[in-house]
């Protein structure tokens, strides 16, 4: 039986009365593994990931994560169990890169507490992982787009999440660093991290996730493993353009077509 | 590669505080009695007036506007920091205009009396944050911060406009230049009794965002990053923006509307030191402290006459805008 991190229940959400954006949800995330919210723009996948960050409250319905309530968790505990990369972060102050991946330890902080050497170290392994330490002391306005993203998902890192929430974390990368960002999240995965993230991209959510939520205009939605859920017809019905899936060198690519004639 | 040198922020800072100290202590000695400059320890020892003077108006204006600097500084730099931008001051959300307007109301209205009227101006500050924080409620769009930044512009639009009708109703031989001085700020009818009044307030205020400091960086990111590190946003920013608005209050009541030092501070902590709260906070007071006592001892000494305090702290601040957005970052090391 599989493990079950996020589970939702007839969940609903509207940021305007009668205007919902999530309809009657009820899925099942599975645990340890990388879920795509999949959709075009605008239909609701930030807010989904904001609903399972507990930062969003359903209007109706309930979100468990690994079987207990998100409300029953406390600030601390949910901070220490979930952590998120958003798509722009945006930072007015120049921190430097440890200063601000040390942010991520906040959660193990008591409220008046400072970080100490531990949670330095912790920092440091972060910025390891992320394959940044060498811009440890480096202000953050200095650093590129893949860079920052880079830093973002260390800061993520420092909290030792069970469950990494991403939100469309390769949208400003170019093909090396969105190369980078996919193995990473995959060797998360395979060290027993959930991670949920959003795209638009088919190619992008199949070639880094194990398991896809598909979610469609109307409150259509369809979720499964990957290769069984994203098929043409599927993705046609979620994104309404006509869409092929072609195999090269044992690869799998969604074409879409624009041109007529 | 160190990114970072210079002194260590522990050295720099004891160092800042040791100017400061010795900055008041010649600030006390500094005045126009018995001679304009620096008044000699044996004056004190043998002129009765000399030590009087020291002891009743030197010494609680020395405090007083260090009092000053550091609340407003460590206010500006926690209203920054909270709103993630540079460019906002203390008495933003609708405290320096209330302040002015609760003053200007006083004098024209009900009494010119020195209590009255800072009473009437820590009111209205309060009052200017209450209608700001109900406001910021009542708007049904925009985020948090960008709420109350447009209710904090319309209070204060509102309590200007106020203070313009006072100004306008005032009976321009006596009031109006008592409601301008004011305006303008200044130290010159501080006496100990507003040094009990504005110090405890702003002691507390100044050990609590300094308590809060690594709290005030988590709450400089977006809304949705800092609850995911375990904070309320909402609830956390309305305490640290709600003491540093009390704090605000209390200075201005006592010393008019001080411009620049919450501005600036901040601003030249950062270069200094580090934006990093757990730096920039207590630095910001010993520097805010700083800047203001040099910026009173200019205003009483440079001319024959006392000049505002608010007209030196716009002046000083001002060139030092520039220059500190010209100059090259130096900053310590953590």
């Amino acid at each position: 039986m599989k493990m079950v991190c996020y589970t939702l229940k007839g969940v609903s959400y509207a940021y305007h009365t009668h205007q919902e954006i999530i309809r009657n949800l009820s899925i099942h995330v599975p645990e340890g593994k990388v879920t795509a919210i999949l959709g075009p723009n605008g239909i609701g996948k930030t807010t989904f990931l904001h609903i399972a960050l507990g930062w969003l409250k359903p209007l109706e319905g309930e979100v468990t994560l690994h079987g207990t309530s998100l409300g029953r968790y406390s600030r601390r505990d949910l901070g220490k169990a979930v952590s998120l990369v958003p798509q722009n972060e945006h930072i007015s102050f120049d921190y430097s890169v440890l200063e601000y991946v040390l942010l991520g330890r906040t959660p193990y902080l008591r409220p008046l507490a400072l970080p100490g050497d531990e949670d330095v170290a912790v920092a440091r392994e972060a910025l390891e992982t992320a394959g940044i330490a060498h811009l440890e002391h480096k202000p953050v306005h200095e650093l590129s787009g893949g860079e920052a993203q880079m830093m973002l998902l260390a800061r993520s890192l420092a909290q030792q999440p069970r469950v990494i929430l991403m939100d469309e974390p390769t949208s400003h990368l170019d093909l090396a660093n969105k190369g980078k960002v996919f193995d990473l999240v995959r060797s998360l995965s395979f060290r027993g991290v959930s991670v949920l993230l959003t795209s638009h991209e088919p190619d992008e959510a199949f070639a880094v996730s194990d398991f896809t939520i598909l979610i469609g205009k109307g409150g259509l939605v369809m979720a499964g493993d990957t290769p069984e859920v994203m098929s043409a017809e599927n993705l046609q019905r979620i994104y309404g353009v006509p869409i092929r899936v072609e195999k090269v060198n044992g690869h799998t690519h969604f074409i879409w077509y624009q041109c007529k004639g | 590669m160190k990114q970072f040198r210079g002194p260590s922020f522990t050295g720099a800072l004891t160092g800042l505080s040791a100017l400061l100290l010795l900055l008041m202590v010649l600030s006390v000695l500094l005045g126009r009695y018995p001679q304009t400059g620096f008044t000699p320890l044996r004056s004190l020892l043998e002129d009765a007036l000399a030590l009087r003077l020291v002891l009743t108006l030197r010494l609680p204006r020395v405090l007083t506007a260090v009092l000053l600097g550091a609340a407003l500084a460590s206010a500006g730099n926690a209203f920054q920091m909270i709103f993630g931008n540079p460019m906002v001051e203390p008495g933003f959300l609708g405290v320096s205009q209330g302040a002015a307007f609760g003053a200007g109301f006083c004098i024209v209205f009900i009494t010119g009396a020195l209590w009255a009227v800072q009473l009437s101006a820590a009111l209205f500050a309060i009052l200017g944050l209450g209608f700001s924080y109900y406001l910021a409620r009542k708007i049904r769009f925009g985020g948090w911060v960008l709420r109350l930044i447009l209710a904090g512009i319309a209070v204060s639009a509102v309590f200007s406009a106020g203070i313009g009708i006072i100004k306008f109703a005032a009976d321009p031989m006596t009031q109006l230049p008592e409601i301008t001085f004011w305006l303008l700020g200044g130290l010159h009818s501080v006496q100990w009794r507003d040094v009990y009044y504005a110090a405890p307030i702003v002691v507390a205020a100044c050990t609590i965002l300094v308590l809060l400091r690594w709290r005030i960086n988590v709450l400089s990111l977006s809304e949705e990053t800092a609850y995911s590190l375990g904070t309320r946003p909402g609830t956390e920013r309305f305490l640290v923006l709600t003491i540093a608005a009390v704090a605000t209050a209390a200075v201005v009541s006592v010393a008019g509307i001080i411009s620049w030092v919450g501005l600036i501070v901040p601003h030249l902590t950062r270069r200094l030191f580090r934006a990093d709260g757990r730096y920039s906070v207590p630095a910001s007071m010993v520097l805010g402290g700083i800047f203001t006592l040099i910026c009173d001892d200019a205003a009483r000494l440079l001319f024959p006459g006392e000049l505002p305090l608010g007209v030196i702290t716009s002046l000083l601040g001002a060139v030092l805008f520039i220059v500190v957005l010209a100059l090259k970052q130096v900053r310590v090391k953590a």
